[in-house]
Protein backbone atom coordinates (compact mmCIF):
# COMPACT_ATOMS: atom_id res chain seq x y z
CA UNK A 1 0.00 0.00 0.00
CA UNK A 2 1.01 3.59 -0.46
CA UNK A 3 1.85 5.60 2.62
CA UNK A 4 -1.02 7.40 4.32
CA UNK A 5 0.03 10.85 3.20
CA UNK A 6 0.26 9.85 -0.46
CA UNK A 7 -3.15 8.28 -0.19
CA UNK A 8 -4.52 11.46 1.36
CA UNK A 9 -2.99 13.51 -1.48
CA UNK A 10 -4.61 11.20 -4.04
CA UNK A 11 -7.94 11.79 -2.33
CA UNK A 12 -7.86 15.56 -2.95
CA UNK A 13 -9.84 16.84 -5.95
CA UNK A 14 -7.18 19.50 -6.62
CA UNK A 15 -4.61 16.79 -7.37
CA UNK A 16 -6.71 15.44 -10.26
CA UNK A 17 -8.00 18.82 -11.46
CA UNK A 18 -4.43 20.09 -11.71
CA UNK A 19 -3.51 16.94 -13.63
CA UNK A 20 -6.25 17.55 -16.22
CA UNK A 21 -5.48 21.28 -16.44
CA UNK A 22 -1.79 20.54 -16.86
CA UNK A 23 -2.35 17.89 -19.46
CA UNK A 24 -4.59 20.13 -21.57
CA UNK A 25 -2.21 23.10 -21.20
CA UNK A 26 0.74 20.97 -22.29
CA UNK A 27 -1.20 19.58 -25.25
CA UNK A 28 -2.31 23.03 -26.43
CA UNK A 29 1.20 24.54 -26.13
CA UNK A 30 2.75 21.65 -28.08
CA UNK A 31 0.03 21.93 -30.74
CA UNK A 32 0.72 25.68 -31.10
CA UNK A 33 4.46 25.03 -31.47
CA UNK A 34 4.02 22.20 -33.97
CA UNK A 35 1.60 24.20 -36.10
CA UNK A 36 3.24 27.62 -35.67
CA UNK A 37 0.08 29.19 -34.30
CA UNK A 38 -0.08 32.49 -32.45
CA UNK A 39 -2.78 33.22 -29.86
CA UNK A 40 -5.19 34.76 -32.36
CA UNK A 41 -4.87 31.82 -34.72
CA UNK A 42 -5.33 29.41 -31.83
CA UNK A 43 -8.46 31.24 -30.64
CA UNK A 44 -9.93 31.01 -34.15
CA UNK A 45 -8.98 27.37 -34.47
CA UNK A 46 -10.51 26.42 -31.09
CA UNK A 47 -13.55 28.65 -31.54
CA UNK A 48 -12.98 30.49 -28.25
CA UNK A 49 -12.27 34.14 -27.46
CA UNK A 50 -8.73 35.55 -27.36
CA UNK A 51 -9.34 36.43 -23.72
CA UNK A 52 -10.05 32.80 -22.94
CA UNK A 53 -6.87 31.75 -24.78
CA UNK A 54 -4.86 34.22 -22.69
CA UNK A 55 -6.48 32.83 -19.55
CA UNK A 56 -5.37 29.33 -20.50
CA UNK A 57 -1.86 30.28 -21.60
CA UNK A 58 -1.10 32.73 -18.79
CA UNK A 59 -2.71 30.96 -15.87
CA UNK A 60 -3.12 27.41 -17.04
CA UNK A 61 -6.70 27.63 -15.77
CA UNK A 62 -8.99 25.75 -18.11
CA UNK A 63 -12.34 25.98 -16.29
CA UNK A 64 -14.30 24.79 -19.31
CA UNK A 65 -17.26 22.48 -19.33
CA UNK A 66 -16.52 18.83 -19.98
CA UNK A 67 -18.05 19.19 -23.43
CA UNK A 68 -15.77 22.13 -24.29
CA UNK A 69 -12.67 20.31 -23.02
CA UNK A 70 -13.50 17.39 -25.30
CA UNK A 71 -14.09 19.72 -28.25
CA UNK A 72 -10.73 21.43 -27.64
CA UNK A 73 -8.93 18.09 -27.35
CA UNK A 74 -10.36 16.94 -30.67
CA UNK A 75 -9.36 20.21 -32.33
CA UNK A 76 -5.76 19.76 -31.21
CA UNK A 77 -5.74 16.25 -32.70
CA UNK A 78 -6.13 14.29 -29.46
CA UNK A 79 -8.71 11.81 -28.22
CA UNK A 80 -9.52 12.57 -24.57
CA UNK A 81 -9.51 9.39 -22.49
CA UNK A 82 -11.24 9.33 -19.11
CA UNK A 83 -11.23 6.33 -16.87
CA UNK A 84 -12.61 5.53 -13.45
CA UNK A 85 -10.55 3.06 -11.48
CA UNK A 86 -11.35 1.41 -8.19
CA UNK A 87 -9.31 3.20 -5.50
CA UNK A 88 -7.96 0.08 -3.80
CA UNK A 89 -7.00 -1.52 -7.09
CA UNK A 90 -5.29 1.69 -8.18
CA UNK A 91 -3.37 2.08 -4.91
CA UNK A 92 -2.19 -1.54 -4.92
CA UNK A 93 -1.03 -1.46 -8.53
CA UNK A 94 0.68 1.86 -8.03
CA UNK A 95 2.37 0.72 -4.82
CA UNK A 96 3.85 -2.25 -6.68
CA UNK A 97 5.31 0.03 -9.36
CA UNK A 98 6.70 2.31 -6.65
CA UNK A 99 8.25 -0.67 -4.81
CA UNK A 100 10.11 -1.83 -7.93
CA UNK A 101 11.15 1.74 -8.71
CA UNK A 102 12.35 2.33 -5.15
CA UNK A 103 14.34 -0.90 -5.12
CA UNK A 104 16.11 0.05 -8.33
CA UNK A 105 16.87 3.58 -7.09
CA UNK A 106 17.86 2.91 -3.49
CA UNK A 107 21.57 2.95 -2.90
CA UNK A 108 21.71 2.51 0.84
CA UNK A 109 19.62 3.00 3.93
CA UNK A 110 20.17 5.64 6.53
CA UNK A 111 19.02 6.11 10.08
CA UNK A 112 15.63 7.37 8.89
CA UNK A 113 15.10 3.64 8.34
CA UNK A 114 12.98 4.27 5.28
CA UNK A 115 12.98 1.95 2.29
CA UNK A 116 12.93 5.06 0.09
CA UNK A 117 16.04 6.57 1.58
CA UNK A 118 19.11 7.16 -0.58
CA UNK A 119 21.05 8.82 2.17
CA UNK A 120 24.58 9.76 1.22
CA UNK A 121 25.87 10.56 4.68
CA UNK A 122 26.33 7.05 6.03
CA UNK B 1 29.45 13.05 9.31
CA UNK B 2 27.53 15.20 6.88
CA UNK B 3 24.40 17.11 7.81
CA UNK B 4 22.46 16.74 4.60
CA UNK B 5 21.08 13.70 2.84
CA UNK B 6 18.50 12.89 0.17
CA UNK B 7 15.52 10.62 0.39
CA UNK B 8 13.24 9.53 -2.44
CA UNK B 9 10.13 11.67 -2.24
CA UNK B 10 7.57 10.29 0.15
CA UNK B 11 4.90 12.68 -1.09
CA UNK B 12 4.91 12.41 -4.87
CA UNK B 13 2.42 9.59 -5.42
CA UNK B 14 3.86 8.18 -8.66
CA UNK B 15 7.21 7.44 -10.19
CA UNK B 16 8.36 10.20 -12.50
CA UNK B 17 10.69 10.53 -15.49
CA UNK B 18 12.95 12.83 -13.49
CA UNK B 19 13.37 11.29 -10.04
CA UNK B 20 12.13 13.49 -7.19
CA UNK B 21 13.93 13.52 -3.83
CA UNK B 22 13.45 15.39 -0.58
CA UNK B 23 16.23 17.03 1.37
CA UNK B 24 16.96 15.92 4.93
CA UNK B 25 19.01 17.87 7.44
CA UNK B 26 20.34 15.84 10.36
CA UNK B 27 18.00 13.06 9.25
CA UNK B 28 15.00 15.35 9.46
CA UNK B 29 13.02 15.62 6.24
CA UNK B 30 12.51 19.37 5.86
CA UNK B 31 9.53 19.10 3.51
CA UNK B 32 7.88 16.52 5.73
CA UNK B 33 7.77 19.02 8.59
CA UNK B 34 5.95 21.47 6.33
CA UNK B 35 3.48 18.81 5.12
CA UNK B 36 2.75 17.78 8.72
CA UNK B 37 2.04 21.39 9.66
CA UNK B 38 -0.35 21.84 6.71
CA UNK B 39 -2.02 18.54 7.49
CA UNK B 40 -2.53 19.54 11.11
CA UNK B 41 -3.90 22.97 10.17
CA UNK B 42 -6.24 21.24 7.74
CA UNK B 43 -7.63 23.88 5.42
CA UNK B 44 -4.70 24.18 2.97
CA UNK B 45 -4.17 20.48 2.35
CA UNK B 46 -6.15 20.64 -0.89
CA UNK B 47 -3.78 23.33 -2.23
CA UNK B 48 -0.80 21.28 -1.09
CA UNK B 49 -2.06 18.32 -3.16
CA UNK B 50 -2.37 20.63 -6.20
CA UNK B 51 1.19 21.89 -5.73
CA UNK B 52 2.48 18.31 -5.39
CA UNK B 53 0.72 17.44 -8.65
CA UNK B 54 2.54 20.34 -10.33
CA UNK B 55 5.89 18.94 -9.17
CA UNK B 56 4.93 15.44 -10.33
CA UNK B 57 3.82 16.72 -13.75
CA UNK B 58 6.92 18.85 -14.32
CA UNK B 59 9.10 15.89 -13.32
CA UNK B 60 7.27 14.06 -16.11
CA UNK B 61 8.25 16.87 -18.50
CA UNK B 62 4.71 18.24 -18.76
CA UNK B 63 4.71 21.98 -19.41
CA UNK B 64 3.16 24.33 -16.87
CA UNK B 65 2.54 28.08 -17.05
CA UNK B 66 5.00 30.32 -15.24
CA UNK B 67 2.48 31.30 -12.61
CA UNK B 68 2.37 27.67 -11.47
CA UNK B 69 5.97 26.59 -11.90
CA UNK B 70 8.70 29.18 -12.23
CA UNK B 71 12.43 29.34 -12.03
CA UNK B 72 13.74 31.49 -9.19
CA UNK B 73 16.61 33.63 -10.45
CA UNK B 74 18.96 36.15 -8.86
CA UNK B 75 21.04 33.68 -6.88
CA UNK B 76 24.58 32.50 -7.33
CA UNK B 77 23.91 28.80 -7.09
CA UNK B 78 25.13 26.46 -9.82
CA UNK B 79 21.73 24.78 -10.10
CA UNK B 80 18.26 25.80 -11.18
CA UNK B 81 15.88 26.60 -8.33
CA UNK B 82 12.13 26.33 -8.84
CA UNK B 83 8.93 27.32 -7.10
CA UNK B 84 5.70 25.37 -7.54
CA UNK B 85 2.59 27.35 -6.66
CA UNK B 86 -1.00 26.36 -5.99
CA UNK B 87 -3.31 28.72 -4.11
CA UNK B 88 -1.44 29.93 -1.03
CA UNK B 89 1.01 27.03 -1.06
CA UNK B 90 4.58 27.32 -2.38
CA UNK B 91 7.00 24.42 -2.70
CA UNK B 92 10.70 25.07 -3.34
CA UNK B 93 12.96 22.66 -5.15
CA UNK B 94 16.13 22.55 -7.21
CA UNK B 95 17.53 20.43 -10.00
CA UNK B 96 20.71 18.53 -9.26
CA UNK B 97 22.58 17.21 -12.28
CA UNK B 98 22.74 13.40 -12.48
CA UNK B 99 20.36 13.13 -9.51
CA UNK B 100 17.03 14.79 -10.26
CA UNK B 101 14.69 17.22 -8.61
CA UNK B 102 15.17 17.85 -4.90
CA UNK B 103 12.34 19.30 -2.83
CA UNK B 104 13.74 21.53 -0.11
CA UNK B 105 10.66 22.71 1.74
CA UNK B 106 7.36 24.52 1.41
CA UNK B 107 5.96 27.82 2.50
CA UNK B 108 2.98 30.12 2.34
CA UNK B 109 2.27 33.00 -0.02
CA UNK B 110 2.94 35.77 2.53
CA UNK B 111 6.32 34.37 3.60
CA UNK B 112 7.69 34.02 0.08
CA UNK B 113 10.64 36.44 0.27
CA UNK B 114 11.98 35.09 3.54
CA UNK B 115 11.37 31.49 2.49
CA UNK B 116 13.26 31.94 -0.78
CA UNK B 117 16.26 33.43 1.07
CA UNK B 118 16.23 30.55 3.50
CA UNK B 119 15.89 27.93 0.73
CA UNK B 120 18.82 29.42 -1.23
CA UNK B 121 20.94 29.28 1.93
CA UNK B 122 19.99 25.65 2.58
CA UNK B 123 20.86 24.66 -1.00
CA UNK B 124 24.18 26.49 -0.74
CA UNK B 125 25.01 24.70 2.53
CA UNK B 126 24.06 21.38 0.94
CA UNK B 127 26.26 22.02 -2.10
CA UNK B 128 29.19 23.28 -0.01
CA UNK B 129 29.06 20.13 2.07
CA UNK B 130 29.40 17.80 -0.92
Amino acid sequence: MKNKIQEKILNQASYWVEGINGSLYDTIIKYMETNNLNRTMLANHLGISKGRVSQILNNGEINFSLEKIIEIALKVDKFPLFDFIDKQQYLQKDAEVTRVFTRSNSKMRCSTNSARCVCRTS
Amino acid sequence: MKNYSLILSQHIPHKTKIVVYELCKNNENLFNSFVNKIETDGNLFDSLAGAIRIIEDTANLILKPKNKFREIRDHKLSCKVYEAKYGSIRIYLFHEQKTGRVIVTGGLKGDQDEDIKSVIKIIKDYQDEK
